[in-house]
């Protein structure tokens, strides 16, 4: 009986765990729900199976006031059209309290939007299909331009890129780099350095050209340098070295 | 519009406090009108430091709070003219700076002063954010040992991602590297960092290097700034530092060890 007892107290219900995931956002240009409700219906004519149970999130950094949007009318427009609101993501502090009422999280602003991401479905003259959409759709998931960070990464820094990573200067020890891609730092790496991290895809490589990182980290698989238990790694310290995936094992060349 | 310094290091004890008041007394004599603030509430140290410990009445709490006039709180230096300092308070906690407190009174100093040096306390929680916020420019104040730089390194961290130059996109703040109680007897032997090493970890440029020095502890006990004394290595590299942050080139000293004497070279080659 205390058996089972202990048994069950060792196995949780549930496991919090964060992933990551790519939505579709729709950035309103315009407050009025009637736009809104033309160009969902003209989009939702031409690619009617296009959107069901997709989740989105509604941006509202474009807008200038949003004091006027009726959220809920909204929600019910995307849902005819068979997207489900998840989130609504800046705009004031009413929309806000609007989005806790109706129980849709909200999404801090953000700064700086990259363009290039940007799906040109709005225009309603276009005569896209179904499948020009699906495969525009399937183009640009994998298609993520790398980070570029030109600055000194400090000591209880953390920057995270959802591809490549490129550093032009200096990875303090103490600082974090995590990247969905391969990770390279043009100056000494004395931090860690995790490449490959929403993936299991092995080809994540991490490269610097003063190799003197604290961990490294390929697709989980890490590695701590204080204990090499090769000498290729004691020889490449402080030197450019580049740290790959093989078979499961951490390995490090002279670059 | 006047410039605002913060003195910081991340670390305790490293010698913010001490670097504060030379720094803001080398800027007074070079004829700049100078206020520097103890933003160590709390733990108030500075006017120990400046001497003027028994002349405070209000203190940057009672200004924050409205209890008192900016102009109340401010005690003129007695050695030096064009230099103010504002004290803090020793009965309340950091909690009591408030950001628009602290915009205010900096809003207000920058009317008849031209440089602000702010004394940041240690650590990186609310008080060292306050004195850092509305920085201009920073003296990252460093020893060479390990523990020291790495906490500077994440003070520079905080500096390009929380002051008000970075929330707001602007020129980022100005960094300056000082290494402090430099001794470069025991660098050569290996017990402390070099001055290199230090820059080389955290790649700002170098404002000063300030030898260890009996004469800093003397002076910080009789509240005179080492800046004022002429004959001490201390004061001469704090009086470079102010020279160099005003834009003068000079050669950095005190960097090498002493020259041993005939006497001693004989006596160590035959040891």
């Amino acid at each position: 009986m205390t058996q089972t007892l202990s048994n069950r107290q060792s196995v949780p219900a549930f496991q919090l765990k964060s992933s990551i995931y790519t939505l579709t956002t729709l950035e309103l240009h315009s407050p009025s729900i009637d736009e809104l409700a033309l160009q969902l219906a003209s989009m939702a004519d031409k690619a009617p199976s296009f959107f069901q149970q997709t989740p989105v999130i509604l941006a509202f950094e474009e807008l200038h006031s949003d004091l006027s949007f009726n959220l809920n009318r909204a929600r019910h427009l995307l849902h005819e059209t068979g997207m489900v609101l998840v989130a609504v993501r800046g705009g004031s502090q009413s929309l806000r309290k609007n989005a806790e009422t109706i129980g849709i999280a909200w999404l801090p602003a953000q700064k700086s939007k990259k363009k290039s991401n940007v799906i040109m479905l709005s225009n309603p003259d276009s005569e896209m299909d179904i499948e020009s959409i699906e495969t525009k759709r399937n183009e640009i998931k994998p298609a993520v331009g790398p980070k570029i960070v030109e600055t000194p990464v400090r000591s209880g820094q953390q920057i995270y890129a959802e591809g490549d990573l490129i550093v032009t200067s200096s990875v303090s020890a103490g600082a974090e780099l995590l990247a969905g891609g391969s990770i390279h730092v043009y100056g000494p790496l004395r931090g860690r350095a995790l490449a490959g991290v929403n993936s299991s895809d092995s080809d994540a490589r991490i490269y610097a050209t003063r190799f003197e990182a604290e961990l490294v980290a390929i697709c989980g698989q890490y590695k701590l340098t204080c204990q090499p238990d090769d000498s290729s790694w004691a020889e490449l310290w402080g030197k450019p070295a580049c740290v790959i995936s093989d078979t499961g094992h951490l390995r490090i060349r002279e670059l | 519009m006047a410039r605002i310094v913060v003195v910081t290091s991340g670390k305790g004890g490293v010698g913010k406090t001490t670097t504060s008041a030379s720094f803001a007394t080398g800027l007074a004599m070079q004829g700049h009108r100078t206020v520097v603030i103890d933003f160590d509430v709390g733990l108030r140290n500075l006017d120990l430091i400046m001497g003027c410990e028994r002349r405070v009445v209000y203190d940057l709490i009672n200004v924050i709070n409205g209890e008192a006039a900016l102009h109340q709180s401010l005690i003129k230096d007695k050695h030096t003219d064009n230099l103010c300092v504002l004290p803090a308070s020793q009965t309340r906690d950091k909690n009591a700076l408030t950001m628009e407190g602290v915009g205010k009174v900096f809003e207000e100093l920058s009317k008849d002063f031209e440089y602000i040096v702010c004394d940041s306390p240690a650590g990186i929680e609310h008080g060292a954010l306050m004195a850092l916020y509305f920085a201009d420019e920073a003296i990252v104040t460093t020893n060479p040992e390990v523990s020291s730089v790495r906490d500077s390194d994440r003070i520079l961290g905080i500096l390009q991602s929380k002051s008000r130059r970075a929330e707001l996109n602007l020129e980022p703040v100005k960094e300056h590297l000082l290494v402090t109680r430099y001794n470069p007897s025991r660098v050569d032997n290996g017990d402390m960092l070099t001055v290199e090493d230090v820059t080389d970890i955290l790649a700002i440029p170098l404002l000063a290097v300030i030898p260890e020095s009996p004469s800093v502890l003397k002076a910080s006990n009789h509240g005179i700034p080492v800046v004022h004394q002429q004959d001490s290595d201390a004061g001469q590299a704090y009086r470079d530092m102010v020279a160099r942050f005003l834009g003068a080139e000079l050669p950095h000293r005190f960097i090498e060890p002493p020259r041993k004497g005939f006497l001693q070279k004989m006596f160590r080659s035959r040891a």
